[in-house]
């Protein structure tokens, strides 16, 4: 459960209770985590750093998880995506999003099922940037 | 419909169709007695102007002694004058001029067959004599089994001193002669006796060879010179009409018929609206249920409505909480105090059973439609056992499980899902779960059962109730889940003691009409 330094990570969510416990987590583990309350802010921070993983709760203010995700589709770099959701995944929305999303997690997520999934989209992203 | 009826008719139908038979038969006998009345009334009638016509006929008989008593008479006795005057005379009739020689009474003259003079008359023939008087006189009428004999004599004043002369006819009763043969005898059977009481010992002519005369019957008296015969008469065809006569039953018949009728028309309206009135009850008892089923519906609704926000909504505090105690173990642990360690630990073993118990109540309470998809049963068998681990101690074994399933992947998923992790909660020391599936005549059958200690039987048709639970950490409803992911495939799902004496799950699903996705 360690990270690469190099690895950024942004955690989007609306909750402010599960994002700063959910970066602090990874900030524990060695991650640099920047954290955002909405969709827009988002897409904003996703334009201005090279984030290596993005994880994106579905349901934002502003601009959901599925809006970031599609907006990122034209972009020519995109971090791994992992989307979280209080709710199912239901098959249509994995259908439209499979390609473009590396995993989805259901909250509550354990910490350690969260920094598992996190060292594997942080060592997808490297390989994808080598 | 619920409400049978019996086959007995109502009190109804039988109290109607009984008075109007009562009143059919008080109708009845009313118009027959009428009908006799007007019949004996007519017979009756009939009857006195036969028996004035007799009368008249016989006392002929009269006019013929008297010419005879005449001749006597204005030849003084003449026995020949009498046998010249009376000569030719049928062989039926006998006329006799006979002489009184004191007590002694003797044929001077004889007219006709069976008497000659000088003959000393005695019987029947005496008294008749004996009684003579100067108005006709009539003697003994006798019948002696083939032969009818009427007498008559006349005497007195009519004839000198000591002479009477006598008549009498022979006659077979039963022979029609002009006496009965016309007017007004062709309506009427009727018999003619003599004097004296009505017997067959005095009968002079029937009409009907069977006697006595059947039927209604009338009676009147003939009077014959000094006596009184007796003329009976029944009708040879109804008097008011065979129509009439025959109304009473008529209307009887009829009658009873229209009671028959009635009562049945009674009873089945009596019936229509006795099934009239069970149908209503019954679909006024449906819509009570209905209705009451709606508000029940409406109710479970809004607090499952209710029950998925807050299912969701704590959630994300749920899940904040389990990073929080995460975090602040993580940073305890360097101090090394176990004791908090432990609150910590527990702390979010609980918090995590509260999240796990959120999912339930969303997984349960959730409306969402069943999409059936043909699956392999093994594969979807596999995918649950990878992510639903058995803890050590526990061996899962998988019978075959060849076997293509129509259902929703991720109910499904959720129904194994559940139903092992109760099999493993059940063997806390340990043991082994056994998985099969087979299918036949159109339903997939699962099985899942485990080596724990088993339920209890009384217990087993509330094991599916949602909230219902013999486990202290369980929340009541993963069984639930089961039992309404089931029967959204239209399945069942039920719970027994396998042979082992463990805890048997069985769930019955559609068989697949497709074929099996990976």
């Amino acid at each position: 459960m360690t990270a690469e330094p190099s690895a950024l990570v942004l955690v989007a969510d609306d909750n402010a209770g599960i994002r700063d416990t959910s970066a602090a987590i990874l900030r524990a583990v060695g991650y640099t985590v920047t954290e955002v309350p909405d969709g827009q802010a988002a897409l904003e921070e996703l334009g201005q750093k090279p984030f290596g993983v993005a994880l994106l709760d579905v349901q934002m203010p502003k601009r959901d998880g599925i809006a970031v995700v599609e907006a990122l589709a034209s972009s020519t770099t995109t971090p791994v995506i992992m989307m979280l959701s209080a709710y199912d995944f239901d098959a249509e929305l994995r259908e439209r999003l499979d390609h473009r999303v590396y995993k989805y997690l259901k909250k509550p997520v354990p910490p350690t099922v969260l920094i598992d999934a996190m060292c594997e989209a942080a060592a997808l992203s490297r390989a994808a940037l080598a | 419909m619920s409400a049978s009826r019996p086959l007995r008719p109502s009190w109804l139908t039988m109290s109607v169709t009984l008075i109007l038979a009562v009143v059919t038969l008080v109708g009845f006998a009313l118009t027959e007695r009428n009908t006799n009345q007007q019949e004996e009334a007519l017979l009756q009638t009939n009857t006195n102007q036969a028996a004035d016509f007799a009368s008249q006929s016989l006392n002929a008989v009269g006019t013929l002694l008297s010419s005879a008593a005449a001749t006597v008479t204005s030849t003084n006795g003449s026995p020949s004058a009498f046998t010249h005057a009376e000569a030719g005379l049928p062989l039926t009739i006998a006329t006799l001029l006979v002489k009184r020689t004191g007590a002694a009474y003797v044929v001077t003259a004889a007219s006709g067959k069976g008497f000659h003079p000088g003959q000393v008359l005695g019987g029947a023939v005496l008294s008749t004599v004996q009684g003579a008087r100067s108005k006709l006189t009539t003697g003994p009428v006798t019948f002696n089994g083939k032969l009818s004999t009427a007498r008559f004599a006349l005497g007195g004043s009519t004839v000198p001193a000591g002479l009477i002369v006598y008549e009498q006819f022979t006659l077979n009763p039963f022979t029609s002669v002009s006496l009965t043969s016309g007017k007004p005898f062709e309506h009427l059977r009727i018999t003619l006796y003599g004097p004296g009481p009505v017997t067959t010992h005095n009968l002079l002519i029937s009409t009907s060879s069977s006697l006595p005369l059947r039927g209604p019957s009338a009676r009147a008296s003939v009077a014959v010179g000094s006596s009184e015969w007796t003329l009976v008469a029944v009708a040879r065809h109804p008097f008011i009409g065979g129509f009439a006569k025959s109304s009473p039953l008529i209307l009887l018949i009829l009658g009873l018929f229209m009671a028959l009728i009635i009562g049945i028309a009674i009873e089945i309206l009596a019936r229509r609206r006795h099934y009239a009135e069970a149908l209503v009850e019954e679909r006024t008892r449906e819509l009570k249920a209905t209705q009451a089923s709606l508000v029940h519906q409406e109710r479970v609704s809004a607090v499952g409505e209710m029950a998925t926000v807050i299912g969701h909504e704590l959630r994300n505090p749920l899940g904040a909480a389990i990073n929080l105690l995460f975090l602040a173990r993580s940073g305890l642990a360097s101090h090394d105090v176990p004791e908090v360690d432990d609150y910590l630990n527990r702390a979010e073993k609980e918090t995590i059973r509260a999240a796990s118990l959120c999912e339930d109540l969303t997984a349960y309470m959730r409306e969402r439609e069943s999409v059936p998809v043909p699956l392999d049963l093994a594969a979807v068998v596999a995918e649950v056992l990878e992510s639903t681990p058995p803890p050590d101690g526990i061996e899962v074994v998988t019978g075959d499980l060849g076997v293509v399933v129509e259902a929703d992947r991720a109910q499904l998923v959720q129904i194994l899902t559940n139903v092992i992790i109760n099999a493993y909660q059940a063997m806390p020391d340990g043991g082994s779960l056994r998985l099969e599936g087979n299918q036949s005549h159109g339903i997939v059958q699962i099985t899942v059962e485990d080596s724990g200690a088993g339920i209890d039987p009384g217990n087993a048709e509330h094991l599916l109730d949602p909230f219902y639970t013999t486990k202290v950490t369980g929340s009541g409803l993963g069984l639930a889940i089961v039992k309404r992911f089931t029967e959204s495939h239209e399945g069942t799902v039920s719970i027994d003691n396998g042979p082992g004496g463990g805890a048997r799950v069985t769930i019955r699903l559609p068989q697949p009409t497709a074929k099996a996705t990976p």
